[in-house]
């Protein structure tokens, strides 16, 4: 295996770059790769959260009439579920993967504004905390009358008016919701513009844009997504909060307003949000499955192109969360159109991904199973897109339980496999060790037959008239077994992740054998030492393809046999 | 396909699935379903077997094989582009062939029907009688069989009242859309039409047309605690035995339980 042999002097960075020691410089760092660890970190521990919140609603779930958790509390729990896996692990576990690897991708030594990008970080605990803050608000009560029965947001993840307004939803818990969101959006943004700017002004020498790392890419196209879809979440949700708290009627109907806007103004986000999600796990699997293969990703320029054709018309499918809302026919039918034509791009990325396999040489490490798991997961849920595009066929899906199945197949089994594709894949870059082959398998494979257990049958609930968002059922709808086999899938997938923990664990006790380069990278991360030193290069290496580790490897393997023969 | 008689093994369970439809308007949404679910399928189950026989095919067997660095073929890009570009375009010509037929409520349809979700129940109005009585049900719509219905659908809850008077040329619908209150909710009946919203300050429209039976589904847009028990069920009733069950009553409230309500009885 091609070991980068770092034969340099140790130069005068080490002297003076980051020199932040213990707790305090945790607390403190300004390096983008500490601060992309405590973005890890932290997202994945509100996944883990997330998830038992997943559990308890499955629980309840299991079977018809279930008295586990009450409407409040389920309406509590979902909606929470729904924002901590959205907006406090998908969105920001990719900024941290961004953070740490984008310098390195790019030969660059930080981020553009390495104060920046530490506010950016730590909002997102005092975010988290905000809004989870809301399960300590109280119930008023009038004697021994429940005038109001606090808790945190329980009106769902997409926060619709007039729910989330003061009259139907009246704990404070609701507007620390909205002020937690606020919280994680400005970290958002700020993050957007750091990675925009380091992007644009600090690539090393060479490394032109027909030349950066598909990942990078990846982060290019989310990252001005966010900054350009962000302000109008943040600005409908503070027109929710003055509605609330000072009386103003945005979306009140009874007083002039008008609650369709709202819609209006979240999907605006809510569906490139949808992007901001997935693309970076695009770009993810466009590294991994080139190394993996041992061939060039194939088509880079339309793999770059479709990126951001997904990016554009992202703006402008949003509607198709509206089809039900009896917005006029014509407005309804052309984003049945868009909503159809934004299949295209992502057909032609899997293509390309499929013909990067084609005629290569495939090892199955953990990140290459769980590459291969992406692409068989995500062409259902992208499938499943295309299918409830059709007016006629949302209809009658809108709403069920086949949406839920829709949006876990493309986050789930697209973003979160891509997810620990990435933490497999980088595991030895970041700490110099390899999380087990072993235990990663089992993971996997719990993985794979876990989420195919719990969201499949999901489709055929929403096609039995399952309505999502339900705190119980009848027993009379034959809906029992489905859900209970359901939840059984979601305690499979909490094994899995419980496997990956133990290997983390374990891992992270092994002794640093990880090489330079383990896996015969392609791009700059693999340039550098495992972990990178705090200043990333010894010198900014030039780039001379898109394949710049490739490069060197192939020339030290030359040098050595032309001097012998 | 009969889904529910897969998962029900008892008699007891009710229809709620719209792949087993009961009126014109959701037999028109199957014609649509049937073809994207089929091209779904084959384009789904197509592309994953090139993934799989790839990912089979082409495992490492020596870790010295260099394979061909090739990246890229024209045609065959282009290919992929247009194959799904023309089936996607296929599937909403389709849909926008029928969209209209689904959307739009028949310009001779001979009866409207307002429906009124509140926190957490459906009512349904049918107008007035000669005394001014509004004519109502709760919780179950009845409809006169193959009869084209149009419905209007509003939210209200307290502290809005029903409207007692209205202006001219307006509509009970549009009169309680006008009060803009309540919060959303969506009415579904998964075996004739599908669903459609009810939002405050509007009205939404859809339409039916039933075969003689029982239909049932129930609120599909999150309004509450109380969303799972906002339930809703629809009978089409013979046309004779329509008119009895709900103009026959003096009270203005439709008794579910009169005879000429039951389906089957008398």
């Amino acid at each position: 295996m091609a070991v980068m042999d770092v034969t340099l002097p140790r130069p005068r960075f080490a002297a003076r770059w980051d020199k932040s020691k213990g707790i305090l410089g945790w607390l403190t760092t300004v390096d983008h790769k500490k601060i992309a660890i405590m973005y890890l970190v932290t997202t994945f521990f509100f996944f883990i959260v997330g998830g038992v919140m997943a559990l308890l609603i499955r629980i309840q779930l299991a079977e018809p009439q279930n008295s586990f958790l009450t409407p409040e509390q389920y309406n509590q729990i979902f909606t929470m579920h729904g924002t901590t896996m959205i907006f406090l692990w998908i969105i920001p576990v990719w900024a941290g993967f961004g953070n740490y690897f984008v310098p390195l991708m790019i030969g660059a030594r930080d981020m553009a504004f390495p104060r920046v990008n530490a506010l950016s970080f730590w909002l997102i605990p005092l975010g988290g905390l905000i809004m989870y803050s809301g399960f300590l608000v109280p119930a008023v009560l009038n004697g021994s009358t429940v005038i109001c029965p606090g808790g945190p947001g329980s009106a769902g993840w997409t926060g619709y008016v007039p729910l989330t307004g003061s009259h139907y939803s009246c704990s404070m818990g609701q507007d620390l919701w909205i002020i937690g969101i606020h919280v994680l959006g400005i970290s958002s943004m700020l993050g957007g513009i750091n990675f925009l700017s380091t992007i644009h002004n600090m690539r090393a020498p060479g490394m032109s844009w027909g030349r950066l790392p598909l990942f990078v890419w990846a982060q290019e196209i989310t990252q001005a997504l966010v900054v350009l879809a962000s302000p109008f979440i943040a600005g409908a949700l503070a027109m929710v909060l003055l509605d609330r708290q000072i009386g103003t009627s945005f979306f009140v109907p009874s007083q002039g307003g008008n609650a369709l806007l709202y819609q209006l103004l979240f999907w605006f986000y809510s569906h490139p949000a949808v992007y901001i999600m997935i693309l970076p796990a695009f770009g993810l699997i466009s590294e991994v499955i080139p190394v993996f293969s041992r061939k060039p990703i194939f088509g880079y320029k339309a793999m770059a192109a479709s990126l951001a054709a997904i990016a554009v018309l992202g703006f402008i499918v949003f509607v198709h969360h509206m089809f039900v809302t009896g917005l006029p026919l014509v407005v309804q039918t052309f984003f049945a159109f868009t909503t159809m034509i934004i299949g295209v791009p992502t057909g032609v990325k899997i293509f390309n991904w499929l013909a990067t396999m084609w005629g290569g040489s495939i090892r199955y490490e953990t990140p290459m199973l769980f590459a291969a798991g992406f692409l068989l997961m995500f062409l259902i849920g992208g499938i499943d897109g295309v299918y409830s595009g059709s007016l006629a066929v949302d209809r009658t899906i809108h709403g069920t339980y086949w949406v839920v199945s829709h949006i876990h197949y493309v986050l789930f089994g697209g973003s979160v496999l891509g997810v620990f594709s990435a933490i497999y894949y980088w595991f030895p870059k970041v700490t110099g060790r390899f999380l087990s082959e072993k235990l990663g398998k089992l993971h996997f494979w719990l993985m794979l037959i876990g989420l195919n257990l719990t969201f499949m049958p999901m489709h055929i609930l929403g096609l039995l008239g399952m309505p999502r968002r339900i705190s119980t059922y009848l027993d009379n709808r034959g809906w029992g077994d489905l859900n209970s086999l359901v939840t059984f899938g979601a305690f499979l997938i909490a094994i899995s992740v419980t496997v990956f923990l133990i290997n983390f664990v374990v891992s992270l006790r092994a002794p640093k054998t990880a090489p330079d380069d383990p896996w015969e990278g392609n791009t700059l991360e693999w340039a550098t030492s495992s972990p990178p030193p705090p200043y990333n290069f010894e010198e900014i290496p030039e780039v001379h393809s898109a394949r710049p580790v490739r490069d060197r490897r192939l020339a030290k393997r030359a040098a050595p046999a032309g001097s012998s023969g | 396909m009969n889904l529910l008689a897969a998962v029900c093994g008892n008699t007891t369970c009710v229809d709620t699935s719209p792949l087993n439809s009961g009126g014109v308007v959701d037999d028109r949404m199957q014609t649509v379903y049937t073809a994207v679910f089929w091209s779904s399928v084959v384009l789904g189950a197509v592309v994953t077997a090139l993934l799989l026989y790839s990912m089979f095919r082409f495992r490492r067997r020596s870790d010295d094989d260099e394979p061909k660095q090739f990246h890229s073929n024209t045609r065959l890009e282009v290919g992929w582009t247009l194959l799904p570009l023309v089936v996607f375009l296929s599937l909403f010509a389709l849909t926008a062939a029928n969209m209209p037929f689904v959307n739009d409520i028949p310009a001779n349809a001979p009866m409207r029907v307002t429906v009124i979700g509140v926190q957490f129940s459906w009512s349904f109005d049918y107008g007035s009688t000669p005394s001014g009585k509004r004519i109502q049900s709760f919780g179950t719509l009845y409809v006169p069989e193959n009869t084209e219905v149009g419905l209007e659908i509003v939210s209200t809850d307290p502290p809005c009242k029903p409207p007692t008077t209205l202006a001219a040329g307006e509509t009970f619908g549009q009169a309680i859309s006008h009060e803009g209150c309540g919060v959303n909710h969506s009415f579904f009946v998964p075996s004739l039409a599908g669903q459609m919203n009810a939002i405050p300050g509007q009205v939404n429209t859809m339409w039916l047309s039933a075969r003689q039976g029982t239909y049932y589904g129930q609120c599909t847009e999150l309004c509450g605690v109380g969303h799972a028990g906002m339930t809703n069920t629809v009978v089409a009733l013979p046309n004779n035995q329509f008119q009895s069950c709900v103009f026959g009553s003096p009270s203005g409230t439709v008794d579910s339980n009169s005879a000429a309500c039951k389906l089957g009885g008398s």
